[in-house]
């Protein structure tokens, strides 16, 4: 029964039918195989997206697309490149920044590439920065932001794995500014060697005005995060929140739509996250089914018989993410997979977090990798460059993400301590 | 001739109908999304003044997810706005590709039609039980009704995905690449968006 489910996840994901409905599918192949009928099936569709805690996936993507199509990313730019912009390589070191700061809004990585790199492209190339390297930072800086909290996937990963979300937003906070800084030593030593030219400084009254000019934008992290780190709201009232805010800002304080564009940009948002939330629910119906045929044993027994120690658990989950990774997003599989994998991690004294942490961050490799990563692509369109130019250009970036990767393996406590202190519950949560 | 024009014309309206009742729903959960919003902050700031919440809040949340989703999906079918991995698809000749995806909707479709006529079942089920909701004494089935609503309309869609990509085969169109009309959306959506603040900004200055 498993093996007729699991062949045909493979088949029907490999023709093309929708993930969330491959998952949906071959666990009613195995439901039907089981001799039970369809109505089992409905209702476990239903619990799948009966949660409070997804319900905050709709909110926070409609939040982040009205922030992307407003002035939020314009603000963010300036404010960050008016600090940032006087040292070497700084206004790559900008764009990376800004991207962190709008991936804490948007969380998703093509927002990023999209509304940073249009912004940033023609600036970096004016000022007299290689277009390879420019190709580089525009595709990777956009993917920090799915690490940077909140982020739509670590939210998929906490309801899929039953793990705190501000915990897993927390934990993200020191990972995503590493990988942030080590991409910026890197564009400082590229600007060093190839003298590019250091951008002028701006006047502390100019920048104290430019701030002024985008307090509403800063803000929006701010308010979000404080209020779930602080305990008055939870991921999904935070959710809620973010949404209400970026209608004030954009809408009464920036004035960037009308309120019939408004409506049309929230239609879309909401449409598009419905397709995010039932790939999580139709997830929990694949792992309901493969717990009941009791996969999650077969897969200890498997695992901890062959495999001796962690490390190499480690190597074989980041390899299987980066092969994913080329061919589809590897948060889809991570949701799939990781509950399975629950007691696997326990018993080699894997935490959930930092499972999660690292899964994000083969995520984030994924959106760069050939032949199909996303924000390859992007770039590709937005630059307009071809696919060599751009793999050229994020080549070294992409090898500073694969240490980074490594650094959060070897020390937990990179993602571990940050949630530890938060929360109170010391290192291991 | 006249068969055909007359088939045309049937696709034309079907096609209004269709456009029709996704633009409904599309209000309807983005409606419903918002309504949901307001009362969750409604519920945020009682409870900041120390005041007990609205007891209902939280239940009725999870099943206005539900149904956003369910419905939002199926209007995602019409729209392609689903995940896929494509690779294989797009790889292959244009026929061939066209003539696997179609059997992706079809599958797709009898999967959903048959979920759809369990839910419709279940919903029956719910109605004679009399099951009510956890917090507060109302029955369960009006919800179940939208479930079952949308998990219908999923597999019709899917099911006119499915002729239609029968049609693209015969027709040899090119395949669009899920991932290629993500990032084309994307970039659509930017130039929309500085469209739309020049545009603003010029008539400011006028």
């Amino acid at each position: 029964m498993i093996a007729v489910a699991l062949s045909l996840f493979f088949i029907l994901l490999i023709i093309g039918v929708p993930v969330a409905h491959v998952v949906l599918g071959s666990a009613a192949v195995g439901v039907l195989m089981a001799g039970k009928n369809g109505t089992i099936l409905a209702q476990q569709l239903f619990l799948g997206c009966d949660s409070f805690l997804l319900l905050a996936v709709p909110f926070f993507i409609i939040s982040g697309d009205l922030a992307a199509k407003g002035k939020t990313s314009e603000k963010i730019v300036s404010s960050v490149n008016c600090f940032l912009g006087r040292l070497p390589g700084g206004l790559g070191i900008a764009t990376i920044f800004a991207c962190v700061l709008f991936g804490a809004i948007t969380g998703s990585a093509i927002a990023c590439v999209v509304a940073i790199g249009t912004l940033m492209m023609p600036k970096l190339l004016e000022n007299g920065y290689p277009r390879i390297l420019v190709l580089g930072i525009i595709t990777v800086a956009g993917t920090i932001g799915v690490m940077i909290p909140p982020s739509i996937p670590m939210l998929q990963q906490a309801v899929a794995m039953n793990i705190s979300a501000g915990a897993m937003f927390t934990a993200g906070f020191i990972p995503g500014v590493m990988t942030a800084l080590m991409m910026s030593a890197y564009v400082v030593w590229y600007a060093v060697k190839h003298k590019i030219p250091r951008g002028e400084g701006a006047p502390w009254k100019e920048k104290i005005r430019i701030l002024l000019n985008s307090f509403w934008a800063l803000l929006f992290p701010i308010i979000i995060l404080g209020g779930i780190y602080t305990g008055l709201a939870t991921p999904t009232e935070a959710a809620v929140v973010s949404v209400f805010y970026v209608l004030l800002v954009e809408l009464v304080i920036y004035r960037s739509y009308s309120l019939k564009q408004l409506f049309a940009f929230m239609c879309k948002s909401t449409v598009s996250a419905a397709t995010l939330t039932i790939t999580v629910a139709t997830a929990q119906v694949f792992v309901w089914f493969m717990t009941t045929a009791k996969l999650p044993d077969l897969i200890y027994n498997a695992i901890t018989n062959h495999i001796s120690s962690t490390t190499l658990l480690w190597v074989l989950l980041c390899l299987m993410f980066l092969v994913v990774g080329c061919f589809t997003n590897v948060i889809t599989v991570v949701v799939i997979l990781g509950p399975l994998l629950v007691n696997v991690l326990s018993y080699y004294n894997i935490n959930l977090i930092h499972f999660g942490v690292i899964a994000i961050m083969m995520a984030q490799i994924g959106f760069v990798t050939p032949p199909f990563g996303l924000c390859l692509f992007t770039t590709m369109k937005i630059g307009p460059a071809t696919m060599p130019e751009v793999i050229k250009g994020s080549w070294g970036f992409l090898i500073i993400m694969v240490l980074a990767t490594i650094l959060l393996i070897v020390f937990p406590q990179l993602s571990l301590w940050l949630p530890g202190l938060v929360y109170n519950t010391g290192v291991a949560i | 001739m006249s068969r055909f024009k007359k088939a045309s014309s049937i696709i034309k309206a079907y096609n209004r109908f269709s456009d029709i009742v996704s633009t409904i729903e599309e209000y309807f959960i983005t409606i419903l999304t918002l309504a949901f919003g307001l009362i969750l902050i409604y519920n945020l700031a009682l409870r900041a003044l120390k005041i007990q919440g609205l007891i209902w809040n939280e239940e009725f949340s999870r099943y206005m997810l539900v149904i956003t989703t369910l419905i939002g999906c199926s209007i995602a079918v019409k729209n392609k706005g689903h995940m896929v991995m494509d690779t294989l698809v797009t790889a292959l000749p244009i026929r061939i590709g066209h003539v696997l995806r179609a059997i992706g909707y079809l599958i797709c479709s009898v999967l959903y039609l048959y979920l759809g006529i369990y839910a419709y079942k279940w919903t029956g089920k719910l109605v004679a039980m009399n099951r009510k909701s956890e917090s507060i004494n109302i029955p369960l089935w009006p919800v179940w009704v939208f479930v079952t609503y949308a998990i219908l309309t999923m597999g019709w869609r899917y099911f006119v995905q499915m002729l239609k990509s029968i049609s693209a085969a015969s027709r040899g169109e090119k395949i669009i690449s899920e991932q290629e009309a993500q990032i084309a959306a994307s970039l659509e959506e930017e130039a929309a968006r500085k469209k739309a603040i020049a545009d603003k900004q010029g008539g400011n200055v006028k």
